[in-house]
């Protein structure tokens, strides 16, 4: 008896599972329904992970979400002693809450993870990129994508040299010309600060790319930057505060590190504008 | 031939053409309208398809034919439009309305429409379908779908695939 729908099934579906129809119909799929797919077989484990289909799906959901009422990731940062801001809690939480017309939506916990206490002290804001999420610490930077529920700790690296509690300037954005997401975060080449000028390098890290490790730049930023603080990305550049107290003639304005040619910039500011 | 068609809009009466299903059956439709398939529009604009012609289509039926040339006429004056800029936002809510009719079809039938809007290249139906079947499958398991789309039953190692698969991303099977 159940010989019928199956002939029905092999005289209906074989020219539906065509290539180019699968990625057609995939393409329009939420990313946690692409997550399950991988496992329905070979053929659509290769789709969902070909970087084409990643970049084309992002576009697509793009288009979706501009239609929505616009969301916002919240996260709260707890902090366990008075004073100075020094002891986070490691209990990492994103909610999304979406501005519905009624205003009476309520954020919903879509990421939760628990680090071990000490795991990182200080942290920074957090930045986002097209759904990706980064946390930068004074230890390790971490990037969370909330749908998918996968995390990375980013590697451990050895180029700064100056002790220092808290976050080094980090930033999360995208790269068009690889369709890759980078993380780039400074460092301090010298040990201490001085009365010269302090010395510092960039390192980028290629989210899902080939090396696995921080990768120095071919450039060091032409000024000092701020620290502890979380780079801003505006179409395919982060932008950061400038250590004014460590230069002599600091410019007017901030410093701009394109993700595609990973060469550096200064964006001027009108001359009443902070910093 | 250099000769321009002159039938086309200038006089009122909107030009014919004549598509022929694999079954033989014969459907006149306006060129403006066939015209919404890439494969279509060009033997349409080498004047093909009219008079007693007609363009043969052997990979569509009647029944999945007439249910494309729905979606045709209705599409058309919109897409003459240019994507209608200029449609007032009931025009909009009302393609939008016959849309989500046009594809609370039969499961079978609408395999048939996307493999149809998929040969004569309707960008606009093969997006509806599409979207269509990306709602119909994206709550189901992965086992599921393998049944839906009748792939083989799994070999064990692809099922213990599967099953670490489900471990690790237990959360998206809720």
């Amino acid at each position: 008896m159940s010989l019928i729908p199956f002939c029905i099934y092999m005289k209906t579906f074989p020219d539906f599972i065509k290539g180019e129809i699968v990625w057609e119909i995939l393409i329009r799929l939420p990313v946690a329904s692409l997550a399950k797919f991988k496992s329905v077989s070979k053929a659509w484990h290769a789709i969902i992970s070909d970087p084409i289909f990643v970049r084309e799906h992002l576009q697509c959901s793009k288009q979706k979400q501009d239609r929505k009422a616009p969301s916002f990731i919240i996260s709260p940062l707890v902090l366990l002693d008075p004073g100075p801001p020094m002891r986070f809690a490691t209990n990492v939480r994103l909610y999304q809450w979406r501005l519905e017309e009624d205003m009476k939506s309520e954020a919903e916990l879509i990421y939760g993870r628990h680090f071990r206490p000490g795991e990182f002290g200080p942290v920074c804001s957090m930045a986002h990129c097209d759904g990706l999420v980064l946390l930068p610490t004074n230890t390790k930077a971490y990037v969370f994508n909330p749908i998918t529920k996968d995390a990375i700790a980013l590697p451990a690296s050895k180029r700064n040299k100056m002790q220092y509690h808290r976050p080094l300037p980090t930033g999360l954005g995208f790269d068009a010309s690889t369709g890759k997401y980078k993380v780039a975060r400074s460092f301090y080449r010298s040990r201490h600060y001085t009365a010269e000028v302090v010395k510092m390098g960039m390192e980028v890290f290629t989210i899902n790319g080939e090396e696995g490790k921080w990768r120095e730049t071919v450039v060091d930023p032409p000024f000092p930057i701020l620290n502890s603080q979380t780079g801003t990305h505006v179409n395919g550049c982060l932008f950061f505060f400038i250590d004014k107290n460590n230069h002599q003639r600091p410019p007017q304005g901030l410093l701009r590190f394109s993700l595609k040619d990973e060469t550096f910039g200064v964006t001027p500011l009108l001359p009443n504008i902070y910093p | 031939m250099a000769a321009p068609e002159s039938g086309d809009g200038n006089n009122g009466a909107a030009r014919m053409v004549t598509l022929i299903s694999s079954d033989n059956t014969r459907f006149e439709v306006e060129a403006a309208a066939a015209s919404l398939s890439q494969t279509l529009q060009l033997t349409i604009l080498d004047g093909g398809g009219g008079g007693g012609d007609g363009i043969p289509l052997p990979n569509v039926d009647s029944a999945t034919l007439s249910k494309v040339l729905e979606y045709c006429i209705k599409h058309a004056p919109a897409a003459a439009n240019g994507g209608a800029p200029n449609a007032t936002a009931v025009d909009r809510a009302e393609l939008e309305r016959f849309d989500n009719e046009f594809v609370n079809i039969d499961q079978s039938v609408l395999y048939s429409l996307i493999m149809a809007a998929h040969n004569l290249e309707i960008e606009g139906l093969q997006s509806l379908v599409a979207k269509k079947v990306a709602d119909m499958i994206k709550g189901k398991s992965p086992m599921e779908i393998r049944r839906t789309l009748g792939f083989p039953d799994p070999t064990p190692e692809e099922q213990a695939e599967m099953n670490a698969h489900m471990l690790e991303y237990g959360w998206a099977y809720e």
